[in-house]
């Protein structure tokens, strides 16, 4: 049930972004969308939260259509963007009263939810202080709990360790596979390719807008050589660029 | 708590706690006004005042007798010059004076010294008159008549203008002007940090992904907008009557007169503000629309501060203008419907107790139309992925 994407397209004005894009990912998994800044891995995952519209194919998270039904795909999913996303005025516990209203949680149950989350993220004094006097790894934390509040079935991430420091990145890291046990469908877009090695289970390579493998990551290394994930993500590259 | 409300209240919360913001639209207008409102004229009279007290060098040519003591009356000092005019092309004095059979030429630097040399002159031609006035005294009774028969009668003028008109005084218009500027500006603060700065931020994105529809995201972001504006234009009205309030005492302890006239009419009684405030809510709202929809168009904070400064000078330039021309536009209702126009001309009638119900019908309907035009328009760059995501 977590995410089918199925020929998926989308042209913006003279850039056709994505080019007839499919792939699962399933309960309990993590996929890892790899591909260099402007492949399109942003654009997936902007169509997968009904955040643009597609211009072809179809898509389904936990069975329903972003673009038809938006509201239902967001109060199930969880999204986390590189940039951050914090409003720098507002406190910790603030950031998560905002976001946890529309999630339809009462002023009680969110102080219940919000103190189940200070235990099981460390929390303390993140929750006090206001955003623009955290340390990247207080907001980390904050952004983490934020994408977890309302026990999202499905996590989108992208580029989630683009603004974080060693302790904070591996924190997220961590994280990401624990959630994979509890069962959560998750899809990992990054061009860091070590990150993607260490976490997914499957990954696909996203290149010019087309997903020109499918498969683990002892499968691609397999198939394109290399010892590494990265080298074969390089050489998977260069056989389209001598074939174009 | 509704979303749009959860909205309004974040923004509203980051705003109180953005100090600068805060001291920019709240603080300032206060303190700011007064200084703006009668820091100019009061400067330009108290200079123009201290020239008149002073006395200058007339260089004079063919002058009789009673002239010179007429001007030596007015302060003048008198000095014979056989070239005038280039005595005081050369600054050997301030204004030159030739008299000939049937005329007087006068000589000043006029287009050099502009108001100075209008203040001299005004102060010259006192001197002038009171010597022609002389010298038509000293002809008529020459040939047996009365110098009264020049002034068969006076002439006096009445203001007839309702009390409210006459409270606004000259500033009138510009109450109106003040008013919609403060709206504006104290809104802009806050729809650019909401719009172009959330962009900025990447908060929008994380807004826009969360379970909220586009239309609640507007008015909770509206509503904080308006708030501020609200509190930015009461800031200024205090500001204003600071401003009238020292005029007032100024002009009671100076000269005697009526203080209400420069008070800047904010006597206002209790219909009155409300039929402001109404216009003013409406106004701010199709105001507001128009900043949401460019704010969020913008690929950056400096980018939709750029925008909307135009939108603030198209806005504000009609109503500038409006401010010279009103007393010569007739009384068509038709011009309440124009946008923007059309609710400065209906504050300026407020002010001068001269809105009736059409005036305030067409106002209002207008502008309520032209408001929700503008926040279809913000609603449809919102949902715009090209202008969401546009960087």
């Amino acid at each position: 049930m977590g995410i089918e994407v199925q020929d998926l397209r989308k042209r913006y004005k003279r850039v056709e972004a994505l080019k007839g894009v499919s792939f699962t990912v399933r309960p309990g998994e993590v996929f890892a969308l790899l591909g260099p800044n402007g492949a399109g891995k942003t654009t997936t995952l902007r169509i997968l939260v009904g955040l643009i519209k597609r211009t072809g194919g179809a898509v389904r998270v936990l069975g329903e259509d972003p673009e038809a039904a938006p509201l239902a795909v967001r109060r199930r999913l969880g999204y986390v963007t590189g940039g951050m996303g914090l409003y720098d005025r507002l406190t910790g516990e603030e950031t998560l009263r905002f976001f946890g209203r529309f999630y339809g949680f009462s002023a009680a149950e969110l102080g219940e939810r919000i103190a189940e989350l200070d235990t099981e993220f460390a929390l303390g004094e993140a929750l006090r202080r206001r955003v623009e006097q955290m340390s990247s790894g207080m907001r980390q934390k904050i952004l983490v709990a934020r994408a977890f509040l309302h026990r999202p079935e499905v996590l989108l991430l992208d580029e989630p360790t683009a603004a974080l420091d060693v302790f904070a990145r591996r924190a997220l890291l961590d994280r990401v596979a624990e959630e994979r046990e509890r069962g959560r469908a998750i899809l990992y877009s990054t061009h860091v390719l070590p990150e993607a090695e260490e976490l997914a289970d499957r990954v696909g390579f996203l290149y010019e807008g087309r997903l020109i493998f499918v498969g683990t990551v002892e499968e691609a290394k397999a198939r394109f050589g290399g010892p590494t994930l990265e080298h074969a993500f390089i050489h998977a590259v260069e056989e389209v660029r001598h074939a174009a | 708590m509704p979303p749009s409300w959860n909205v309004f209240w974040k923004e509203a919360l980051s705003f109180f706690r953005d100090r600068r913001a805060v001291i920019n639209q709240l603080l300032l207008p206060v303190l700011l006004m007064p200084v703006f409102a009668i820091g100019p004229a009061y400067l330009i009279g108290k200079l123009g005042q201290a020239e008149l007290e002073k006395t200058q060098v007339v260089a004079v040519k063919g002058a009789p007798g009673g002239l010179i003591a007429e001007l030596k009356k007015a302060r003048f000092q008198v000095k014979p010059d056989p070239d005038p005019e280039k005595a005081v092309r050369e600054g050997a004095a301030d204004l030159g004076l030739i008299v000939e059979p049937g005329r007087i030429r006068v000589f000043a630097k006029v287009s050099q010294e502009g108001l100075k040399a209008e203040a001299l002159m005004g102060k010259l031609n006192q001197a002038l008159e009171a010597y022609k006035a002389r010298v038509v005294a000293e002809r008529l009774r020459a040939a047996g008549l009365d110098p009264s028969v020049l002034t068969p009668f006076v002439v006096e003028t009445v203001d007839v203008s309702p009390p409210e008109a006459k409270k606004a005084g000259f500033m009138g218009f510009l109450i109106p002007m003040f008013l919609l500027m403060f709206i504006i500006g104290g809104s802009m603060s806050v729809i650019i940090d909401a719009t172009a700065g959330e962009k900025e931020r990447g908060t929008l994105e994380v807004l826009l992904a969360a379970p909220v529809r586009v239309w609640d995201i507007l008015m909770g972001k509206l509503l904080a907008a308006l708030l501020v504006g609200f509190l930015s234009t009461l800031a200024g009205i205090l500001g204003l009557m600071l401003a009238g309030l020292y005029t007032a005492r100024a002009v009671s302890f100076s000269e005697g007169g009526e203080a209400e006239a420069l008070s800047f009419g904010l006597q206002l009684d209790p219909r009155a503000l409300v039929l402001l405030f109404v216009t003013g809510v409406l106004f701010a709202t199709m105001v507001v629309g128009i900043e949401l929809a460019l704010g969020v168009y913008a690929r950056s904070y400096k980018e939709a501060q750029s925008s909307i400064g135009i939108l603030y000078m198209v806005v504000i330039l009609p109503i500038a203008l409006l401010g010279t021309a009103s007393a010569f536009i007739g009384e068509n209702p038709a011009y309440y419907a124009i946008p923007i126009v059309g609710p400065a001309l209906y504050m300026d009638a407020v002010l001068k107790a001269k809105a009736d119900l059409t005036a305030t019908l067409i106002t209002w309907g207008s502008t309520l139309f032209y408001a929700g035009l503008t926040l279809v328009l913000a609603y449809r760059s919102f949902t715009r992925e090209e202008a969401v995501f546009r960087n």
